[in-house]
């Protein structure tokens, strides 16, 4: 069977006063079978929330560079004009829950008119209103709401049923891929693990969801596959359990070093080095400055995609075997 | 947002600069016209018409030539103290005096006065006569006058026009139509009426008739004015006589219907307008700063009440009001000073209440507060300094939106009459009918003005706006 | 219901001006002697007429005389004019709202009458009539030009319009008023200089509409002038700030068609803080209003502010204008946030 997602060499690229912001540069990944989550995880800044504006093509003005190919069950999406695209597959096929869902909802709309309305705009379904109205009732309901929220505005809503209310929105169509963007930072801990809970029944339920966080921690507790995302680009991308317990990449290992833990004496390490400015990249590997354990090849050469185990691919010098060998390469040159 | 931020947003902007460089021209200027212009300039100089009698009426300004090309006479005043020549003539004592006059390109006078001044006789009341001597050598007796004899019960030495000048206006007077009657009668042959030579009494003088023989060609040319007296005793005789021909244009800047040099009144009404809006901006943002900061500060019923009165003077319609007010007190430029600033306190107060409430909540006030200041010890040292800058950004607010307001009950008629402003002029036009006939001399300058000192303040305001309000400040995007 | 709460809070409010500014009226009238001087006009002419009727049964010019001078001291103490103004005030406030305030100097009305609610009256509907008309045509354009603009943010129309606003705070109306009639009607001779008909007026109605209208022409165009302005680059400012707020791109992201978003998701936004737009500018235009009648003789309560002014001064009028135009202005406004406060369902919780 075909994976749900594919992508294929995305780039996202913003024209800037001060150069151009490399937002997604070639970045490829595939979510498999239905009903399982993928992890985006990387610091804030380092174009998480691009590549999913990428994928549904929500372009700002600036875009400068916008590239790749995004497969959804064998068809090729990317390829279609952006009114077929649109109407066929944004929203329908692929929902977002952005990032600041707490301002996504139109204040001066009632909760059951906006969750309906892509439903009532869209030429293609001749659902009868009534039925519609039960269905989306019946959806702020799957998600834990009263049905008195259907005739509320959004300034009547707490944070976490305002994200609820998000997440219903996106079911509205039924599609095939959820992609949550930080669906939890503005939110306190107890509501955050509603959240979760509820994404996870949903995702029981056989709904893929790609899970966009710059916490690995949360991203491991609802994933089953994680890419680590590091400057426009991913590090590396393997189960939970491989990036959790034995990271390829030092650059994740770093992360998971920064996460504080209970019952553990040692102080969360900090990573030291500024984030990198996606304006003016590091040539060679772009997390060479940072790194703790660069190779002489590092700075020259981008590394290119290698496999560190059985489904867990790394972007770093250190898992090539012949890396001494380009060292001496380099050497000569 | 500091002071400083403000500071430099003036200096370091273009838009600041050119703000702070035309206010301060205007500073300057104004200073000059305050120093150089005479105490009560209103009352005694602009509202007094005798002050503008020789003035050539709504004449626009000499500069309008250059223009269009068209010939205009040039206002020509001239004044003489001691007679060049006296001889003995019978028993009289003949003065003159002779004053030369140049037409160009037929560009005839508007008018033609003679003022005399300070006359004295011991028994008989001197005669004046004023001839015109043309280039064609042909004399024009324009004046026969005789100075008022004594009065029964009235001692000699007699003097005469020492208080009030004698001002004969030659266009009109009865004495030159019936003189220029028989000039032309006897000159040229022709037969006219007074009142056809009325309204050609310029032309009469300055030309001769024309070919068609139904209109005077104007006479370019060297012309003598013959002024002469006949008195009886030595000793007898007058101060000076001064000769007046009307210019088609004057000054830089034109005159009104009455003769007003509108040069001065405009460039009287500069100080004018930046008193009124540095005055009206400096008080009403200081009223509104305080009740802010007591607002704030108190809470409680204090509070209540300014916030409920700020709320309501906020959002009274002011103009109405302004108008029945100014017109029960009377047009007074303090009254309308003190108006305009009891209106133009709210907003400030409201705003800075506001952010009076959100810094006493800060970590720092409380901190402090816990450490024993007093109320207004921190008031003053540390939330006054923060609400600095927004009370100078209120002041460049203010000072053209008072300024403005001035000048529109002014031109209703409510403006101070000791104290011409530009909104005065621009009435004075209006309702005389100026703007009907074309005067645009006296329309246009006025209010260009008002535009340029509000401008200014605009200027100033461009520049610190993305101080102020950061919002604007961001690059927007378009998706 | 909800809605009532805030909405009742913002009437108090303009309750309360309409009341301050009478308040203010009667006590200005009552310390400078006005008050009792409008009185005794409203009864020397009351005696004038009894005069006249009484003349024709009492024979007896000293009988006449003396029934007269009962019969005004009758008045005087039904008017209150023989105690203190501070214990006629109440009546004051009254007989204000009522435009009871005597009768003209020397201002008459169309049809010749000299009582004041006669002359001020009559003369509403044309204020109304171009205050609408440019009120009407700003919003409009306004609305249009800025939602445009909004559209090119940063384009040379863009700052032309920035500009515009700018300069609009620094020009004085009445002085654009003027400018035209030079330009318009005296050097081009294209419009009538003022008044709101030709002498004589044409007959027939179509006629006589299109020499109303040829008179509106400029008075209208000169306030739209100073008003669209700031208008456009409020609307332009407004939409743009809400077109970059995240559920707009959210509404994008659902799959909405441009036309949809634009529709129900900014401009439906838009809708409140526009009209507060509009609540801001409506003293402007009032006042704007007055000074334009007054420019171009418009036969409006603006206008006659300015006859009431000059040479024999109206005071009544001038009181019966000011109580006219604070209650045009607290009726507009709270129209105007009664339109707002159903626009915004947020009001009820921000207040
Ligand atoms: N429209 C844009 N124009 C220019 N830069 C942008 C734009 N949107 C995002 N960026 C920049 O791109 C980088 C990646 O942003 P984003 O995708 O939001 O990161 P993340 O979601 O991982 O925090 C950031 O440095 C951000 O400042
Ligand atoms: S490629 Fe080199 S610099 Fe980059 S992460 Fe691996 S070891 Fe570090
Ligand atoms: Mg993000």
């Amino acid at each position: 069977m075909a994976p749900v997602l594919q992508v294929r060499d995305l780039y996202l690229h913003y024209a800037d006063p001060a150069g151009v912001v490399k937002a997604v540069d070639g970045v490829s990944f595939e979510l498999g079978e239905p009903g399982t989550a993928l992890g985006f995880v990387g610091e804030s800044g380092c174009g998480k929330s691009s590549a999913a504006n990428a994928m549904l093509r929500i372009l700002p003005g600036n875009t400068a560079r916008y590239e790749g190919e995004v497969w959804l069950d064998d068809v090729c999406v990317s390829s279609l004009d952006a009114e077929e695209f649109r109407r066929t597959v944004r929203w329908r096929r692929m929902a977002l829950v952005p990032q600041g869902a707490q301002n996504s909802l139109n204040p001066v709309m009632r909760v059951g008119k906006w969750l309906t309305e892509p439903v009532r705009q869209s030429r293609s379904s001749d659902i009868a209103p009534d039925v519609l109205e039960r269905q989306a009732r019946g959806l702020l309901e799957r998600v834990g709401l009263p049905a008195g929220a259907w005739n509320l505005y959004p300034h009547e809503l707490s944070g976490g049923m305002k994200q609820r209310v998000m997440i219903a929105g996106a079911l509205i169509f039924s599609p095939r891929l959820l992609i949550m963007d930080e669906p939890t930072s503005a939110l306190d801990v107890s509501v955050q693990a509603q959240i979760m809970n509820l994404l996870k029944d949903l995702k029981a339920e056989g709904l893929s969801i790609l899970f966009i966080t710059h916490d690995i921690a949360l991203a491991s507790d609802i994933c089953d596959r994680l890419a680590v995302v590091y400057a426009g680009q991913i590090a590396e991308i393997g189960s939970s359990e491989q990036i959790l317990e034995q990271p390829a990449h030092p650059y994740t290992r770093r992360l998971l070093g920064s996460i504080p833990r209970l019952h553990d004496e040692a102080l969360p390490e900090f990573i030291p080095g500024a984030p990198p400015d996606l304006r003016n990249l590091p040539g060679g590997c772009r997390f060479h400055p940072r790194c703790d354990v660069p190779l002489a090849v590092c700075p020259e050469r981008v590394p290119v995609r290698l496999k560190a185990e059985a489904g867990q691919d790394v972007w770093c010098w250190l898992h090539d075997r012949t890396v001494n060998q380009v060292a001496l390469e380099i050497q000569d040159e | 947002m500091r002071v400083r931020q403000i500071r430099d947003a003036l200096l370091k902007t273009p838009v600041g600069l050119l703000g702070l460089l035309s206010l301060a021209a205007q500073v300057v200027l104004s200073v000059w016209v305050v120093v150089s212009y005479p105490d009560d300039f209103g009352n005694r100089v602009w509202s007094n018409p005798i002050h503008w009698v020789d003035n050539p009426k709504a004449a626009p300004p000499t500069w309008i030539g250059r223009v269009d090309n068209q010939p205009r006479a040039d206002h020509w005043q001239t004044v003489r103290g001691e007679p060049e020549t006296v001889e003995e003539k019978g028993r009289n004592l003949i003065a003159s005096w002779n004053i030369p006059y140049i037409v160009e390109e037929g560009a005839v006078p508007a008018f033609l006065a003679l003022t005399v001044r300070d006359v004295r006789f011991e028994e008989r009341a001197p005669l004046l006569a004023l001839t015109l001597i043309r280039p064609d050598e042909t004399r024009v007796s324009v004046l026969r006058h005789a100075v008022r004899g004594p009065r029964e019960g009235e001692e000699g030495p007699y003097e005469r026009h020492f208080d009030a000048p004698l001002r004969i206006q030659l266009s009109a007077d009865e004495s030159t139509l019936s003189s220029l009657q028989e000039f032309l009668a006897e000159e040229y042959g022709l037969q006219m009426d007074a009142e056809e030579i009325r309204p050609r009494v310029m032309d009469i003088l300055f030309g001769m008739p024309d070919a068609a023989g139904d209109g005077f060609a104007p006479m370019s040319g060297e012309y003598t004015f013959l002024f002469q007296t006949a008195t009886r005793v030595e000793g007898d005789g007058i101060g000076s006589v001064e000769l007046v021909a009307g210019g088609d244009a004057f000054g830089r800047m034109g005159t009104d219907s009455i003769g007003r040099d509108l040069a001065q009144g405009l460039l009287y009404g500069l100080p004018t307008a930046l008193v009124i809006g540095v005055v009206v901006a400096l008080l009403s943002t200081s009223i509104g700063t305080v009740l802010g900061m007591a607002s704030g500060y108190l809470g409680g019923a204090a509070d209540t009440v300014i916030q409920r009165l700020s709320d309501i003077v906020a959002n009274i319609p002011v103009l109405p009001l302004l108008i029945f007010l100014l017109f029960i007190i009377g047009p007074n430029l303090t009254v309308i000073i003190g108006i305009l600033i009891a209106f133009s306190w709210p907003g400030l107060a409201i705003q800075v209440r506001v952010m009076v409430l959100h810094m006493r909540s800060s970590q720092l006030i409380e901190a402090v507060q816990s450490l024993g200041s007093s109320r207004w010890r921190v008031m003053y040292r540390h939330i006054l300094p923060q609400i600095m800058p927004y009370f100078l950004a209120q002041i460049i607010f203010t000072a053209p939106s008072a300024i403005l307001a001035e000048a529109g009950l002014s031109f209703l008629g409510l403006g101070d009459p000791s104290i011409p402003t530009w909104g005065q002029i621009l009435e004075a036009g209006f309702r005389t009918g100026g703007v009907y006939v074309g005067y645009w001399w006296w329309i246009v300058p006025p209010g260009l003005l008002i535009v340029l000192v509000a401008s200014t303040f605009m200027l100033l305001s461009l520049a610190i706006e993305p101080v102020v309000n950061p919002r604007l400040r961001q690059t927007r995007r378009a998706d | 219901m909800r809605n009532l709460i805030p909405l009742a809070v913002r009437a108090l409010t303009m309750v309360g001006v309409f009341f301050v500014v009478l308040l203010l009226l009667v006590l200005t009238l009552g310390l400078t002697g006005f008050s009792d001087r409008i009185l005794s006009s409203v009864v020397g002419e009351q005696i004038r007429v009894e005069r006249t009727t009484l003349a024709e049964t009492i024979r007896d010019p000293d009988e006449l005389e003396r029934v007269l001078a009962a019969r005004k001291a009758e008045l005087e103490s039904f008017y209150g004019l023989d105690i203190p103004w501070q214990r006629r005030l109440p009546a004051s406030v009254f007989r204000v709202m009522r435009l009871d305030l005597g009768e003209a100097r020397s201002l008459r009305s169309f049809a010749g009458s000299s009582r004041i609610a006669d002359i001020v009256l009559e003369r509403l509907p044309n204020t109304i009539l171009l205050m609408t008309t440019s009120t009407v045509i700003v919003a409009l354009t306004g609305l249009a030009g800025g939602l445009y603009v909004a559209t090119r943010p940063g384009s040379w129309i863009d700052r032309l319009v920035s500009g515009l606003a700018a300069v609009t705070y620094a020009i004085p109306t009445w002085w654009i008023g003027i400018l035209l009639i030079l330009v318009v009607s005296v050097h081009w001779r294209l419009l009538p200089s003022g008044g709101m008909y030709s002498t004589p007026p044409p007959e027939g109605g179509w006629l006589r509409f299109a020499d109303l209208a040829r008179h509106a022409v400029l008075p209208v165009l000169s306030m739209v002038l100073v008003s669209v302005g700031p208008y456009m680059y409020a609307v332009r400012t407004i939409t743009l700030n809400i077109a970059q707020e995240d559920f707009v791109g959210m509404a994008r992201a659902r799959g909405l068609s441009e036309t949809r978003v634009r529709n129900a998701h900014i401009l439906r936004v838009a809708a409140p803080p526009i009209v507060t737009g509009l609540i801001f500018g409506l003293a402007g235009s009032l006042s704007g209003s007055i000074l334009i009648e007054t420019v171009f003789n418009w036969q409006g309560m603006g206008r006659l502010y300015y006859d009431a002014l000059a040479g024999t001064p109206d005071e009544g009028v001038i009181v019966a204008l000011t109580f006219m135009f604070t209650l045009m202005y607290v009726a507009i406004r709270l129209l105007l946030e009664t339109l707002y406060i159903f626009l915004d369902p947020r009001v009820s919780y921000a207040d």
